[in-house]
């Protein structure tokens, strides 16, 4: 489980994160949604120790964070992270050289089925493209939790349909998923749990098939309650 | 019937994902695509064919399960039930809500009974002969 | 050490047409430059001989001969304007090995600081590649003096010759700062040239950290750092002091063995606890 409990963050004078607290479990997909300039990257970046926090705390199945959460954590940002120059051969290569936990079979199998071609140079993808050998990068490792900034932004149809394919795969099985999304109607039938900030808070916090049972509402329904004044 | 031809499922939004793959199912065993004793996919393969994810797949097959709609015996893959009582329930079931549906909406239009029976019995067997038109639920 | 090898590996790949390129540009213009010296110098002494109508042996008599050195730094501007380039760009590079990650469009920086290893063999292995870079730049500047001295005995005739080994060569040098051929100047020279390089990697860091606040604190204690060693060395040089100069000596090395322990520290605890992407 990840818990992130009363975690605060300023920029600028401003309070991004004021008290953010939640969990994340493993076996269940987590969408942490919110309007723009919520702090939900921001929250991501926390977790995985790329930005320091004011305040709060964040622990990995109980741990502080230290290099040790990169064999239980992926991150997946909302950009591909690998020097354009490299070509995706190359990429794939330097995760093998520096993860442990990397599974070249898994990353196989995603290359083929994202059709991807090896031989391309990064700098060279479409954005689409990007996306998904971004996926292939943060999948294939052999890891407890996988975090993702916004897989859908940006990205025609049917790259996004082809990604949230891979939330219905084992890929998720048994992981602890977050993502975040602004685009949640790709993503409304797939997850399990949702988690809605607004102003530096969770304003709300629910499971998604307890939302429709017990009061009929769909992630959409909830979200506008929420937002709209 | 082959995995192959699974037919799509389309899936609301405001009802649980689990119950309307339950719901899916039914259909599937009341128009014979399915058939008693016919073995299912196993929930990663339900979840990638109706592009829903694992849990909630399992969470459909659990409720199935407690519904007597399949079986899981040990380690074998599950299978639809066999017992006809249970079959033709579901038959009934969901026969009753497709009226109730029809019945609700037409009560506002106060019909006559023998009218809207005629009508019924007009445009059914007229539009047996055509082809499925439209998809599944909305 | 696998994962500190491998990034060397690539800090190194990812500098290769730049290294490569410099060394290039000093082989080419030292060796041309020589050439052009060992020529021109050449044609006065023959010019003067025709002129007096003397042999080789009476002009080598009468005159002096034709010394490496002399030749050498004929053209002093032209064997030192590539060592000067040189510099310029590994020390632009000291900045630009750590911005280069997180600017320019791939923002390679997540991946680095993600990698589960941990994030100060980042830094080992950034500053180990540029002491690697300078020290090949070195090591090509002797290997072309060696070359030089070559030309030197080739072209030179016999009886203009002086002998000199490499190593009295490169002492001759006005530019010998650059190659010491004292160990104890050797060690001086890198080892403050070392603490400058980690004293600006912590600079770098210090930016990235805490924006502009920290790189006026970074260059503060880098520029405050230099002009209180090269003070003490000034003292040292003067003498006269109620210290020996080998005792401004010592405590120079300690300051800076202290400095460097510090900038290693601070930029650990930087990269671990207050890093942002």
């Amino acid at each position: 489980m990840i818990e992130i409990s009363d975690i605060r963050k300023k920029f600028r004078r401003k309070h991004v994160l004021n008290g953010v607290s939640f969990k994340v479990e493993k076996g269940q997909i987590t969408s942490l949604i919110g309007l723009n300039g919520a702090g939900k990257s921001t929250i991501l970046k926390a977790i995985m120790g790329l930005t320091p926090v004011d305040g709060g705390s964040i622990r990995i199945a109980g741990q502080p964070i230290t290099h040790d959460i990169y064999h239980t954590v992926a991150f997946i940002p909302d950009r591909l992270t690998m020097p354009g120059s490299m070509k995706l051969r190359d990429g794939l290569q330097f995760m093998a050289d520096f993860y442990p936990r990397w599974n070249p079979e898994r990353a196989e199998d995603l290359m083929s089925f994202f059709r991807l071609e090896r031989s391309e140079r990064i700098g060279r993808l479409s954005k689409g493209t990007a996306a998904k050998f971004n996926l292939v990068l943060g999948m294939a490792q052999d890891v407890d939790y996988v975090l993702m900034d916004e897989p859908f932004s940006g990205i025609d149809m049917f790259s996004r349909e082809l990604i949230a394919e891979v939330f219905t795969s084992q890929l998720v099985e048994d992981r602890g998923v977050l993502i975040t999304t602004h685009e949640i109607r790709d993503v409304e039938h797939l997850i399990d749990r949702a988690v809605l900030l607004m102003e530096g808070h969770v304003i709300k916090d629910f499971n998604c098939e307890e939302m429709r049972e017990a009061e009929g509402k769909s992630v959409i329904d909830v979200m506008r309650e929420v937002y709209r004044p | 019937m082959n995995n192959e031809e699974w037919p799509e499922a389309v899936f609301n939004s405001r009802d649980p994902v689990y119950l309307q793959v339950v719901r899916h199912f039914k259909e599937l065993i009341v128009t014979g695509r399915l058939t008693a004793g016919q073995t299912v996919p196993s929930r990663r393969e339900l979840a990638t064919r109706v592009k829903i994810n694992p849990n909630t797949a399992q969470k459909a097959y659990k409720e199935m399960e407690e519904q007597k709609l399949i079986l899981t015996e040990g380690n074998s893959p599950s299978r639809i039930t066999s017992d006809t009582a249970t079959l033709k329930a579901i038959r009934s079931e969901l026969l009753g809500e497709a009226v109730e549906a029809f019945v609700q909406s037409v009560r506002r239009l106060d019909a006559p009974v023998d009218e809207l029976v005629e009508l019924v019995r007009e445009k059914y067997t007229g539009a047996a002969g055509q082809p499925d038109g439209k998809a599944g639920g909305a | 050490m696998k994962t500190y090898l491998k990034l060397v590996h690539m800090e190194i790949y990812r500098f290769r047409f730049i290294l490569l390129g410099l060394m290039a540009l000093t082989a080419v213009v030292q060796l041309l430059g020589m050439q052009m010296s060992l020529t021109k110098s050449l044609n006065d002494v023959y010019r003067r001989m025709s002129a007096e109508g003397i042999s080789l042996s009476e002009y080598a008599a009468s005159y002096s001969k034709l010394s490496f050195g002399s030749i050498h730094s004929f053209n002093e501007n032209l064997m030192t304007f590539p060592i000067m380039t040189c510099i310029v760009v590994l020390s632009l590079y000291i900045f630009f090995i750590w911005y280069r990650e997180w600017f320019g469009k791939s923002s390679f920086v997540y991946r680095l600081l993600m990698l589960p290893h941990p994030r100060f063999t980042l830094y080992l292995s950034k500053f180990t590649a540029i002491m690697i870079f300078v020290f090949s730049l070195v090591a090509l500047q002797v290997v072309l003096i060696a070359l030089q001295m070559a030309m030197y005995r080739i072209r030179i005739p016999i009886e203009l010759r002086e002998y000199n080994t490499l190593i009295q060569t490169i002492g001759m040098w006005k530019a010998v700062i650059f190659v010491p051929v004292r160990l104890q100047e050797f060690f001086l020279v890198y080892g403050i040239g070392t603490v400058f390089v980690l004293m600006l990697f912590t600079t770098v860091l210090l930016e990235r950290c805490y924006r502009f606040k920290g790189l006026i604190a970074g260059l503060t204690y880098t520029v405050g750092t230099v002009i209180l060693i090269v003070w003490i060395m000034m003292m040292a040089e003067r003498g006269g002091y109620f210290f020996y100069p080998s005792e401004f000596l010592i405590a120079s090395i300690v300051f800076m063995l202290f400095n460097a322990a510090l900038s290693l520290w601070l930029g650990r605890w930087l990269l671990r606890k207050k890093v942002t992407v």
